[in-house]
């Protein structure tokens, strides 16, 4: 008989040590990472048992996992499946949090083709003009929020979840303070793009705080290059130039 | 001066799996064998030899006693320094030719670079490869195998030699040029440990040879004196002076029978060992 | 060490003979080529899978399949070379052979072990270098496509970061080549060496859930075989480091050196006990 079976007790005894003294680096690498992005937690995966997490938590492939969970939805998207398109995007991004591709698009869905699907295609003028349409695109507009909310604990250094949040209070709930002060935040967090400082300006002064937008426009115009077109910096100049007018302030 | 490998006291025990009992593979072996010389180690399958020679090398750890090769304890690496080892049908990584394999073993063997391409050359030259070096291994026939094994085992310029039946395989003009370099190599003041189940080759090459049979040593001893015959009806004299052969010389004479002591084969003396339990009659 | 004078010093230039040889063996074998040739065709068959927004989130799908392509293939070369090359040795007799020439067993074992880990590390390497192509590639098209969208100068790929997720599956690789190693050295079959290591491989993905169970599940059995689980076995997840990473994420260098340590520490002590272990064995 192989006597090398006879180390084993003695391998697994400073095995166990190893683990222990090497713990607290575990979990120093964890926190960073953590911090970073989304790391799955046990919670995140005791629902999802039985729906192919198997596959999903061997890390390997478990972006590829999601990723093809996410393109599967495509076809309950065609189909108008409410429930079953609600179901793919929960999995895919339970399985993946990381990605804000599926937060962002799955707020789109939520906000703009759900309230569609329930009233129908032929009926969608109906989620402006009646009451129960409008109860509607209130009702999905209020769970995309809830859903972009959950994002934040995966998402936290990502302005783009809270500009998301902020063009639903807007365009969807006709919420200008709650939509202002998802803009700020999402200046706040820092890498924001162009439109966002726009956008607020915008939301600044439908609400009366024209001083307020022209210091922001005036700071952000100060930040933009003169040769990439999507900065926009002629239609921000011309926009102070127009406050500047309302608010008869000298150039 | 030590001897090449001295076996003091030697056993072997196996477990069998799935059971408390233990398989005793050797039992109790005292061998001597003594340098410059070429040494026979014979006997039928499961006699012990393979365990025995992998005791020697380190391969396998006794139970018991201790194994001693050029004066080092078998167990330590550097007792390998000086021996060359062929396996009984050896098998080498396939991928390789034969002289990238001389060369891989040679590094291993601790042979200088300098040194090195010289000797991996006249080696294949020495064993008849000289034309098969740049082929791969995995293309030899089963005499080339040998062939190359003995070269590998020849790489390092060993002291003493181990090998497991060395003509296996081989047609009878490669198994002669084995013999004469083991001959060579005897001359040059090497020892040999050689086993083989062909006893006419280990009789003619053999200094002393020693007979296992069921883990246990037999007979030993030059091969001249386990091969004289002893015949049924010979008789067995102890204590005869000289006075008395010359009386039963005589005696032989006027009674017309030859006194002489004939031969027998190697063969012979293993068969009737092998199949009498060790015991000679 | 020996007597009479005969010394025989452990030797890195041996280990290395012996690891560059398995390293000649191991990209021979048809294993190595199918799995490479299957990760390839794997990273290619990304860009057939277009979603309806262009531009990061196709890079970043293009992206996922390489990365998934070196831990999952990478981690699945690792454990059946590793297995057939040491094992296989032993197997066909071969160990016999060069284990009677004044060889060490540790220099043995760890240069079967290095000759597959810089292996698989070239695996990883060849992969690498075809995920940078392919996202290059790609983000020429799309800057060519969407001129206006994407500002001069700015990268949609950080190429960087994919070279150090590559990094930090050479570490998780050397975890896994070490404890398949230490399987190998007391095994019987190559068979079982590879089950032990998927075996492994799993839990170890999985350690940090076991180590979360173990502080939750109220049952003394279960919390002890989840602790046991979590510090018995190394945590591979550590070295999923984010494949945001290509997206322009930042990895910390303390990071870095923080899972080179953890790779080295398990990897020395794997490759101890395979010594210890192989040490003991009879050929």
């Amino acid at each position: 008989m192989n006597s090398s079976y006879s180390i084993l007790p003695y391998a697994l005894l400073l095995a166990l040590l190893l683990g222990w003294a090497l713990s607290s680096l575990d979990r120093s690498i964890t926190d960073q990472l953590g911090q970073r992005s989304g790391v799955q937690s046990l919670k995140d995966v005791e629902s999802q048992f039985g729906q192919g997490l198997t596959v999903a938590v061997l890390g390997g492939y478990r972006s590829i996992a999601a990723n093809l969970i996410w393109l599967s939805k495509n076809q309950e998207w065609e189909e108008r499946d409410v429930a079953g398109t609600l179901g793919k995007i929960a999995l895919a991004t339970s399985i993946d949090p990381r990605p804000e591709m599926f937060w962002l698009n799955g707020a789109r869905i939520l906000a703009n083709d759900m309230p569609t699907w329930v009233v129908g295609l032929e009926n969608a003028e109906q989620l402006e003009i009646t009451d129960e349409g409008r109860a509607i695109a209130r009702q999905y507009a209020e769970r995309a929020l809830a859903f972009l909310e959950e994002s934040r604990e995966y998402q936290s250094g990502n302005p783009r979840m809270h500009i998301e949040s902020g063009m639903i209070y807007w365009k969807k709930l006709d919420d200008v303070e709650s939509a202002a002060a998802s803009f700020k935040a999402a200046i706040d967090t820092g890498g924001a793009p162009y439109f966002a400082y726009r956008l607020y300006g915008e939301l600044l002064i439908e609400l009366g705080l024209k001083h307020e937008a022209l210091r922001l426009l005036q700071s952000h115009y100060e930040t933009l290059p003169d040769d990439f077109l999507e900065a926009m910096k002629p239609v921000v100049g011309d926009r102070i130039r127009l406050l500047k007018r309302e608010l008869n302030i000298a150039d | 001066m030590s001897a090449a490998i001295s076996i003091q006291g030697v056993s072997k025990d196996f477990r069998i799996p799935g059971s408390k009992r233990r398989l005793r593979a050797v039992d109790n072996l005292n061998l001597e064998i003594e340098r410059g010389s070429v040494f026979g180690l014979l006997g039928p399958n499961g006699s012990g030899k393979s365990t025995t020679i992998k005791m020697a090398l380190g391969l396998v750890r006794p139970s018991k006693g201790k194994c001693e090769i050029l004066g080092n304890s078998s167990l330590e690496s550097s007792a390998r320094k000086r021996i060359g080892y062929l396996p009984e049908a050896p098998c080498f990584q396939r991928f390789l030719t034969g002289r990238e394999l001389l060369f891989y073993f040679g590094k291993l063997s601790g042979v200088k670079k300098t040194d090195l391409e010289d000797r991996v050359n006249s080696l294949l030259v020495r064993v008849g490869l000289e034309d098969a070096g740049d082929r791969r291994v995995g293309g030899y026939s089963k005499g080339m195998l040998q062939r190359i094994g003995l070269a590998q085992a020849m790489v390092g310029d060993p002291e003493l030699f181990i090998l497991d039946e060395p003509t296996a395989g081989v047609d009878p003009i490669g198994a002669a040029d084995i013999a004469a370099i083991i001959r060579e190599v005897r001359e040059e003041g090497k020892t040999v440990l050689l086993c083989s189940h062909l006893l006419s080759k280990v009789e003619t090459i053999c200094d002393r040879a020693a007979i296992m049979v069921k883990g246990k040593l037999a007979l030993e001893g030059s091969v001249e004196s386990l091969t004289a015959a002893t015949d049924f009806s010979s008789a067995r004299i102890e204590g005869l002076s000289a006075e008395g052969r010359k009386q039963l010389e005589t005696f032989a004479a006027e009674w017309h029978f030859d006194l002489s002591t004939p031969r027998r084969s190697l063969e012979e003396l293993f068969l009737e060992l092998a199949k009498g339990d060790g015991d000679l009659e | 060490m020996s007597v009479g004078g005969d010394k025989l010093n452990w030797s890195l230039s041996r280990t290395l003979v012996i690891a560059s040889n398995t390293f000649r063996e191991a990209v021979r074998m048809k294993l190595f080529l199918g799995m490479t040739g299957l990760a390839i065709c794997a990273l290619a068959s990304s860009f057939l899978f277009r979603e309806f927004n262009f531009g990061s989130s196709e890079l970043k799908f293009i992206a996922d399949f390489g990365f998934g392509g070196m831990t999952v293939f990478g981690s699945a070369l690792a454990i059946i070379v590793t297995a057939q090359l040491l094992l296989g040795e032993i197997e066909h007799r071969t160990a016999m052979t060069l284990l009677a020439k004044p060889v060490y067993r540790s220099e043995f074992v760890l240069g079967k072990f290095l000759g597959v880990w810089v292996t698989v590390a070239c695996f990883i390497g060849m992969l690498t270098l075809c995920l940078v192509l392919a996202l290059w590639m790609r983000e020429s098209s799309i800057r060519l496509d969407y001129p206006e969208e994407i500002e001069q100068g700015q990268s949609l790929v950080h190429y960087g970061g994919i070279l150090w997720f590559s990094l930090a599956q050479v570490f998780r690789i050397g975890i896994l080549c070490a404890l398949v190693t230490l399987f190998s050295t007391y095994a019987t079959s190559s068979i079982f060496a590879m089950v032990m290591g998927v075996l492994v491989w799993i839990v170890g993905q999985l350690q940090h859930v076991a180590t979360e169970a173990g502080g939750v599940v109220e049952n003394l059995v279960l919390k002890t075989i989840y602790s046991v689980m979590g510090y018995a076995l190394p945590n591979f997840h550590l070295f999923d480091v984010g494949e945001g990473l290509a997206m322009g994420e930042a990895l910390p260098i303390s990071l870095v050196g923080k899972l080179l340590i953890y790779g080295v520490l398990y990897s020395v002590f794997y490759l101890a006990v395979a010594t210890a272990s192989f040490n003991r064995r009879e050929l």
